[in-house]
């Protein structure tokens, strides 16, 4: 084999592989953008916001106002209805604004039950949602007030002047008084944990 | 016109012609470039060239070829070149004198296997390299890309900060709060992105 020759040939395998290192860091530096360098959703990588997210929590926000309006309009049950829609929408897993959300949907929806007499409805309502928190939150304090007035609403129901009537809503103040001790207690340990923390 | 010798109707005694007195003092230059050592050209006619040839062996056996001196102290400094180093006889060139065309450059049968080999070397070389860089292309970790909004996005606490009792039920004004905030923490990791992360 003559020089030239074996200088194209070596020329041509350099040149060939050189190109196939090339394409291959190339092709992963375009890799990086989906996979190693891909935005986290919030499952795998806390504190980034994704856009289910967004959606979720612009659902959340335009069903609140909405129930608004039938509020200052006076219709309670659309607004119930508007608020029971907020607790149907699906946040992205592990979001923690779900909880949140879900808490002070709650929370208001037991206040539109009690306007509208359904006592026990609101205090399932505010019973579940402190069934599935799964931490402390000022969200979780506000519905443990919120018990607190179900339960005034429920002894202002059962003082009918009777005394197994005065003795339930003697019951029911009581009750009140430690959902308002348990939100109180919440907010003063959250506060401080909040306070400890680097800002 | 010419007279061949052949014709016959040739007549040596014949006065010369014009054509035949050119066509000698051609012939003429012609020996003359030769016996310079001149060259000759490359376009001649066969009877020519024969004639030309004949004139150079003439010349030779009469031993009045002469070698310039550059050319004969160049001679005689390559043969004691070659009596001094006996290593590298077949390396020893004879420098052409100056003005000369220079001859093709004599190289040792050693020199040109390693020049031989140098495609080759260049090659598994180049190879090496490219397999190394395919090697940590595959082998390296994959790295997540911190997010931008990490720091900056806060829970939705923080965000609320504690509900008071106559703010129970303004839930909409916190979901207001917080979609506000992780909009803009969506905006930011935009921009991050886009901007390649360097914030």
């Amino acid at each position: 084999m003559k020089t030239t020759t074996r200088w194209l040939v070596g020329a041509a395998l350099a040149g060939a592989l050189g190109g196939t290192a090339l394409v291959s860091c190339t092709a992963g530096d375009e890799d990086r953008a989906s996979t190693s360098t891909r935005l986290a959703e919030p499952s795998d990588l806390a504190g980034t916001v994704s856009q289910d997210l967004l959606v979720a929590l612009a659902q959340a926000k335009n069903f609140h106002h909405k129930a608004k309006v039938y509020m200052t309009d006076g219709n309670l049950t659309e607004a119930t209805l508007a608020v029971r829609q907020i607790l149907a929408i699906q946040f992205p897993q592990g979001a923690p604004e779900a909880e949140d959300v879900r808490q002070d949907a709650r929370a208001l929806l037991a206040k539109l039950l009690v306007a509208q007499g359904k006592v026990d409805e609101a205090m399932r309502t505010v019973d579940e949602g402190i069934a599935a928190a799964t931490r402390d939150s000022f969200f979780l304090a506000n519905l443990h007030t919120v018990r607190g007035e179900v339960f005034e609403a429920q002894a202002a129901l059962a003082d009918d002047g009777t005394p197994a009537g005065k003795a339930n809503a003697a019951s029911a103040k009581r009750a009140a008084i430690a959902a308002y001790d348990r939100s109180i207690a919440i907010n003063e340990a959250l506060q401080k944990r909040l306070a400890a923390e680097p800002k | 016109m010419t007279h061949d010798p052949d014709d016959d109707d040739f007549d040596p005694d014949d006065p010369i012609s014009p054509a035949e007195l050119a066509h000698a003092r051609g012939f003429g230059e012609l020996i003359d470039r030769a016996v310079a050592g001149r060259g000759v050209p490359a376009a001649m006619s066969a009877d020519d060239r024969a004639l030309v040839e004949v004139a150079t062996v003439i010349r030779g056996a009469a031993g009045r070829i002469a070698l310039t001196d550059a050319r004969a102290a160049s001679i005689v400094d390559a043969a004691l070149l070659a009596a001094v180093d006996k290593d590298r006889p077949r390396s020893v060139s004879v420098p052409p004198p100056l003005g000369a065309p220079s001859p093709p450059r004599v190289v040792s049968i050693d020199a040109a296997r390693k020049r031989s080999l140098l495609p080759w070397i260049a090659a598994t070389v180049a190879t090496a390299v490219a397999a190394a860089a395919i090697a940590i292309l595959v082998t390296r970790p994959v790295r997540h890309a911190p997010s931008p909004s990490v720091a900056a996005r806060r829970s939705a606490d923080q965000l609320v900060g504690v509900i008071t009792r106559d703010r129970a039920g303004d839930a909409a004004a916190r979901i207001d709060v917080i979609y506000a905030d992780r909009l803009d923490g969506w905006r930011e990791q935009g921009l991050a992105v886009r901007s390649g992360g360097t914030r």
